[in-house]
């Protein structure tokens, strides 16, 4: 519950502020409203609970990994968007909505990326230090 | 601190005398250190019962009930559970990684962040070994908090 809860209020920092850009940059949608607030947090919600599932499932295929993870989100945000009324359905849109899910999906990626090269490091940078001090001692 | 050998050929054993006043911190690393470079574990190969020093194992893995020993060239069966040597080798600072493997973390040559919250352990010997997202924090722990040897 406390990691789903970290991920939900991650997640919904993240894809309030990247709503609250794209409603600032494409002049037909809507102003930034409680409607969208709702939107983000069922989004939220959603996708927290599907990355505290998915994490358990410590799953080795990276293709299938990347795969599923895109179409479930496109899948989450896309259905949020229509049932809240945010978004009609139209060719446009769909190609829109997953166009933006690959991309903040990618950055997200590269961010992660670059977070695990820094812990790869300072973990080799800490055993070296342990070896230095135990293993020649 | 002084030290000296008596090298004599009526020794048929190493035996280590330490001659002090108060047990000290360095005293303990001592100790330890000599606990771990003469402790022995019963193995067997090739239906052969032998003893292997525990600064030479590289690694112990479990599989299908199965317990074996890896050293840098040789590998070994142990007739007992993956527990019960995680227990008696916790004081010589072995680490659990996953389910099934233990390690010497002296063999670790490098590690590397996987996608999937795993770590991949490169070994002295070249061989890679996964820590598990259920032992991640542990293996982070280990290295942050020190050892015996910071006593």
């Amino acid at each position: 519950m406390r990691s789903w809860f970290i991920l939900f209020t991650t997640t919904f920092t993240i894809t309030t502020l990247v709503l609250a850009v794209t409603t600032w940059f494409i002049s037909d949608m809507a102003d930034f409203n409680s409607r969208y607030v709702l939107l983000v947090a069922i989004i939220s919600g959603l996708l927290s609970l599907f990355m505290n599932v998915t994490y358990r499932l410590q799953r080795e295929n990276m293709i299938l990994t990347v795969t599923t993870d895109i179409i479930i989100i496109f899948t989450v945000v896309f259905s949020a968007a229509v049932i809240i009324g945010t978004l009609p359905i139209s060719v446009g849109n769909v190609i829109l909505t997953f166009l933006l899910v690959v991309l903040i999906y990618i950055i997200i990626t590269l961010i992660y990326f670059f977070i695990l090269a820094k812990e790869a490091d300072d973990m080799n940078k800490k055993i070296l230090e342990w070896r230095n001090k135990h293993v020649d001692s | 601190m002084q030290w000296k050998i008596d090298l004599n050929e009526k020794h048929k054993e190493t035996q280590v005398i330490i001659q002090t006043d108060k047990i000290s911190d360095t005293i303990t690393k001592l100790t330890t250190f000599i606990d771990q470079i003469s402790y022995t574990i019963a193995v067997k190969k090739a239906d052969q019962q032998m003893n292997i020093d525990i600064v030479s194992i590289i690694y112990i893995e479990n599989i299908e009930r199965m317990t074996f020993i890896y050293t840098e060239l040789e590998m070994f069966e142990v007739e007992r559970p993956l527990y019960e040597l995680e227990d008696e080798l916790e004081a010589f600072e072995f680490v659990r990684i996953n389910k099934q493997t233990l390690i010497n973390p002296r063999y670790i040559k490098s590690v590397k962040a996987l996608l999937n919250s795993r770590f991949e352990l490169l070994m002295t010997s070249s061989e890679k070994l996964i820590v598990t997202t259920r032992y991640r924090k542990s293996f982070k722990a280990f290295f942050n908090e020190g050892g015996v040897y910071d006593a």
